[in-house]
């Protein structure tokens, strides 16, 4: 996807060369994947983790550091992060998370980054006078994965809506998702709507008149203990159904309206569906995993 | 020695993963049996925003040069900027382990 974009990718881990090697062959992975034993680069870009100090131990089930011989030494280890260079060595964009579970999906880095759209998927779910059409960038989604999911409303000519937060004398624009345990949800980012001067109103007020895209984020909650199997468990049987999909909905209202009047305010359902794609939790071989050093 | 050493590492394994198993019931119920109040849900939307949010603090800021790098990729060629770096420029991802 970056590549088509016109971009180079490459991913980097404080993992050893052979670790890399031998996730690369097992993930097919063909892009280069870099070698930080050292942690300098990651140090460099300033993105290793502050929560682990020298000797910090970490139990990868439960995420917890602790001192028990088996767990993982995580000393340099980096905050998942995104750093976007131009070919002469400047940074145009960056997301770091403190979030060690939740991921940007390459197509969310694009809409962010560059505001380039890349739909998974786009379906039409109302066809009034105002036409509604929900969008997504992905179409299947992992644990802990972060995506944008857009509503696209079609005002025609000579229509206008209100912008949100309009007061309640009026209907203004909103996106409402319906409470769910199995997704975090950004704020939607609504486009600047314009100021109109009516004939009945003294004030100006916010509104929009041609097409219109909000877009939110979109998180499948990562279950933190992936690996505890009663908690994975529980998740599946709330949160993915018989044919592997986790699904999200939301109720649109708005009032679509003339200069001269107003027709009824509505209340559109949206619904968005997404493959599941269940945790990796394999492994590097034990000969090659990182060793405790004093 | 080895052996003791690995024998205990078994029973603590087995120790905390009793206990594990207990806490991740306990929490999968908090996490999924309350769908939350009100008031509740304005907290959570405040946490929900610190936690997807860019770590701003954290990493080198967009505008700032990016430090000159040369590291071997997985089959063992030293890769820099010039190397990876398609027209438009590069996009790196930093990510945790390959490994656990």
């Amino acid at each position: 996807m970056f590549v088509q974009a016109g971009f180079g990718l490459a991913a980097i881990s404080y993992d050893g060369v052979p670790v890399l090697r031998e996730f690369a062959s097992r993930k097919s992975i063909t892009f280069p994947l870099l070698a930080d034993h050292e942690s300098n680069v990651i140090r460099a870009f300033a993105v290793a983790n502050q929560r682990y100090p020298k000797g910090t131990l970490l139990d990868i089930d439960s995420e917890r550091i602790t001192d028990s011989l088996g767990d993982v030494p995580v000393y340099g280890v980096a905050y998942p992060s995104v750093f976007i260079i131009s070919p002469k060595g400047v940074i145009l964009w960056r997301f770091v998370s403190e979030a060690d579970e939740l991921r940007l999906t390459a197509a969310s880095i694009l809409e962010r980054s560059m505001e380039m759209i890349v739909d998974g998927s786009r379906r039409s779910v109302s066809n009034g006078r105002v036409q509604v059409t929900v969008t997504a960038s992905n179409t299947e989604i992992g644990l802990g994965n972060r995506l944008l999911i857009g509503v696209e409303l079609q005002i025609p000519p000579g229509l206008h809506i209100y912008g949100p937060a309009i007061g309640r004398t009026y209907h203004g624009l909103e996106w409402k998702m319906d409470p769910s345990t199995c997704w975090y949800q950004s704020d939607p980012e609504y486009p600047r709507p314009q100021l109109m001067r009516f004939a009945f109103e003294e004030d100006e007020l916010p509104v929009y008149q041609s097409n219109l895209r909000v877009t939110r984020e979109l998180v499948l909650k990562p279950v933190l203990s992936a690996a505890e199997p009663s908690l994975f468990r529980l998740f599946q049987s709330v949160c993915v159904d018989a044919s592997s999909f986790v699904k999200a909905s939301a109720v649109i209202r708005f009032q679509a309206c003339t200069d001269r009047q107003c027709y009824a305010p509505e209340s559109v359902a949206a619904e968005w569906k997404f493959r599941f794609a269940p945790p990796n939790l394999e492994r590097a071989s034990p000969e090659l995993r990182r060793e405790f050093e004093q | 020695m080895c052996l003791i050493a690995a024998d205990r590492r078994a029973r603590h394994k087995i120790e905390s993963m009793a206990i594990r198993q207990t806490l991740a019931l306990i929490s999968a119920a908090l996490l999924f049996a309350s769908i939350s109040s009100a008031e509740e849900s304005k907290k959570d939307g405040a946490q929900v925003r610190k936690l997807l949010s860019d770590a701003s603090s954290i990493g080198l800021a967009a505008g700032t040069i990016a430090p000159r790098f040369a590291l071997s990729d997985q089959n063992g060629r030293v890769r820099d900027l010039s190397s990876l770096a398609g027209p438009k420029g590069l996009v790196l991802v930093f990510f945790r382990s390959a490994d656990w």
